[in-house]
């Protein structure tokens, strides 16, 4: 079976780095994107199985990109990640199409997690690869 | 609060003074006009009545004292006509005349018939008066000029004052006098009976002001009265004056063609009696009138006043109110923003510190040679727990600031109570906490959010059992019904109470009296906040050994549900 594919989307450049590191080390393939717009070229380049997709982004917010990813690519799950303040637009996301939402800061044992549930597959453990 | 009403007391009865003053002043001023107008008016139309009332008892008086004189001469000329000269010079015939004139009346003492040369021709009466001369008498000039003549009172021959009428009889052997004295008793007694009161009194004085009565104060007839005469008027004279060092009503007439002045005269303390007394009861009327007036003024001031510092205090209540929730907004705006910015790079710092733990594992072999592999490790783990220690912070923060998102729902407070006393119920009685139950049967669902609710129960738990920590003590959750569908949450707790100095702050945020790392001083602003959304309000009333009660009261269901719509769309 091949690795699950994850696109992370985030403006916080070492939040991005961070997490990409962990999770590559985790067996999945990850890429990263600094904004919505070059979420979508990387996508319309190569889809992902799952995005992981930061709510509060300068340009092209959350909403806005799951909207388009969801025109465009409409089996990719997405992940919304969110501020307090913006879980009323995450609900909204739900209600688009995401697959699910979390709060942040969100740790990578629950980003992991959601991204084995959403694509139907058990977590391996959380161990090491 | 108490206190500062206290402070305002003063503030407040001066501001009933004023008003009192105010109304009493605009009220007063009309009243006062209004009653000077009509008490004045009162009292010059009952003067005037008064003294008119004397006029005309004088006036009649003067009448009868005139008639009785004209009557005494028409007595004398009707005898005359009735009887002729040559009748009258008979001495029994003058005595017959005479005794039918006593019958009569009984007003003459004598009378005699006296010829031109003043000597008595005949003459009836008490006295041995024929042998007297009248020649030399001015009043028998006067009767020769005239025809008629009424005299002063005189001593005459006698030596006792007496007056006399008398009438010229024309004849053809030269005139006849008819003379008859009057008795002066008699007269003195007509003069005399004038009804003026207590104090009046009526006497006659002649052009010279020599008494002609006594009056009642027994005066010597014929000595002079001292009074200054008027000139001759018609009528009466009435005035107020003053009359031997006493106040007097005067009223004066001229009798006998001006030759008496009647003189009436009564204290003026006595002619005004009736004036007097009733203007002593409209005095009282008014004045009891006045203070009626004054004293339902201060009575209704009173109460207004009371009024209007009972919405004062309401108003500051408010206000207090108001400010609370200001500041608890612009604080959890502020702590939200701060709360956000400080996220990111939290979770970077945990993810990195994640990072390290990976590769750590992954090199274990070779980093276990190294002395301080332990102490990495260690810090590594310090930095994440302390990391998610951060994390907790900023998300209670964010969650004392957060925008709604709690979707209201009929929520049973009873269940929530029972629910949070089952979590406390092992650290209660680990800590020596008597928990009890007081819950409504009756109690009605409100619309809330549960979760939020909860929240709100379970802080003031953890509250109450963290002030009973160290001595133990009891617990009362309570929930009650209230107006309108509205409900009343309790927790009260037999704790050491809260100081009044920080009872006022208990609800800031970041106000916290537990020792530092323990508490974050958000638990009540949160509670506050939340109540608050929910249209409640989250009460205290605590004081020191007292133990504390926190009261929750919830309406139905909140007044201004924020954006429900969307949230329904959500759900």
């Amino acid at each position: 079976m091949d690795a699950v594919s994850v696109l992370l989307v985030d403006d916080e450049q070492g939040f991005l780095e961070a997490m990409h590191k962990r999770l590559v080390r985790r067996g999945l393939l990850v890429r990263m994107a600094g904004s919505g717009a070059m979420a979508l070229e990387m996508l319309d380049e190569h889809e992902s199985d799952v995005v992981s997709l930061d709510q509060k982004m300068p340009e092209m917010d959350g909403l806005q990109t799951l909207i388009a990813i969801k025109a465009r690519h409409p089996r990719v799950k997405v992940i919304m990640l969110t501020g307090h303040a913006t879980v009323d637009s995450a609900v909204s996301g739900m209600a688009l199409g995401a697959f699910e939402y979390l709060v942040k800061p969100c740790d990578l044992e629950t980003l992991l997690a959601q991204i084995h549930a959403s694509v139907g597959r058990r977590e391996a453990g959380g161990g090491l690869a | 609060m108490i206190g500062k009403l206290q402070a305002l007391a003063p503030y407040y009865r001066l501001l009933a003074r004023k008003i009192a003053l105010a109304i009493v002043v605009v009220a007063c001023i009309p009243y006062a006009l209004t009653f000077g107008l009509f008490y004045s008016s009162y009292n010059d139309s009952t003067q005037a009545q008064v003294l008119g009332s004397l006029r005309g008892v004088v006036e009649t008086h003067k009448r009868d004292i005139d008639e009785f004189l004209a009557d005494r001469l028409s007595d004398l000329a009707a005898m005359a006509g009735l009887l002729g000269v040559e009748e009258l010079q008979r001495p029994e015939s003058l005595r017959r005349a005479f005794n039918a004139l006593q019958d009569a009346h009984g007003a003459f003492v004598d009378l005699g018939l006296i010829d031109a040369r003043g000597r008595h021709l005949a003459y009836a009466g008490p006295y041995r008066l024929m042998e007297a001369n009248y020649s030399q008498s001015p009043w028998f000039q006067e009767v020769l000029a005239k025809g008629t003549f009424i005299s002063d009172v005189f001593l005459g021959f006698r030596g006792v004052p007496h007056f006399v009428v008398a009438l010229k009889l024309p004849h053809e052997g030269g005139p006849y006098l008819l003379r008859a004295t009057i008795d002066s008793a008699r007269f003195a007694s007509l003069v005399e009976k004038v009804r003026l009161g207590q104090s009046g009194e009526a006497f006659i004085v002649n052009r010279q002001g020599l008494y002609q009565t006594q009056g009642r104060e027994r005066r010597h007839i014929l000595a002079p009265s001292g009074l200054a005469l008027p000139e001759a008027f018609e009528g009466v004279r009435v005035w107020e004056t003053t009359a031997g060092g006493r106040e007097v009503v005067l009223a004066q007439a001229w009798l006998k063609d001006g030759d008496w002045l009647l003189v009436c005269q009564q204290d003026t303390s006595d002619a005004f009696e009736p004036l007097y007394r009733a203007r002593r009861l409209v005095l009282a009327w008014g004045l009891a009138a006045m203070a009626l007036l004054v004293g339902t003024t201060v009575l209704l001031t009173r109460g207004l006043v009371g009024r209007i510092a009972a919405a004062d205090h309401d108003k500051e209540l408010l206000n207090e109110q108001i400010i609370q929730a200001g500041k608890l907004a612009s604080l959890g705006e502020l702590a939200a923003g701060v709360a956000h910015e400080i996220n990111n790079p939290l979770a970077i710092m945990v993810e990195e510190a994640g990072w390290m733990q990976d590769l750590m594992q992954s090199d274990a072999g070779v980093l276990a040679q190294s002395s301080h592999f332990q102490e990495y490790q260690r810090a590594i783990e310090q930095i994440q727990t302390h990391g998610r220690r951060c994390k907790e912070i900023t998300v209670k923060l964010l969650g004392f600031a957060r925008s709604t998102f709690s979707p209201l729902q009929p929520t049973q407070l009873n269940e929530l109570a029972r629910e949070v006393a089952g979590l406390v119920e092992r650290p209660a009685r680990y800590a020596n906490v008597n928990l009890t139950l007081d819950l409504d049967p009756e109690l009605p669902q409100i619309m809330a959010s549960p979760t939020e609710l909860q929240q709100v129960l379970m802080n003031l738990v953890n509250n109450a059992m963290d002030a009973m920590e160290e001595q133990g003590g009891s617990l009362f959750i309570r929930t009650r019904q209230e107006e309108k569908g509205g409900v009343l949450l309790e927790v009260a707790d037999t704790g050491p109470g809260i100081p009044e100095a920080v009872l006022s702050r208990i609800f800031d945020p970041f106000f916290t009296t537990k020792p530092v790392g323990k508490g974050t001083g958000l638990g009540l602003s949160i509670c506050y906040g939340i109540v608050h959304k929910l249209g409640g309000r989250l009460q205290v009333q605590s004081a020191p050994q007292q133990g504390a009660t926190f009261r929750v009261h919830l309406p139905a269901r909140p007044l201004a549900q924020s954006k429900p719509e969307s949230l329904k769309a959500a759900a």
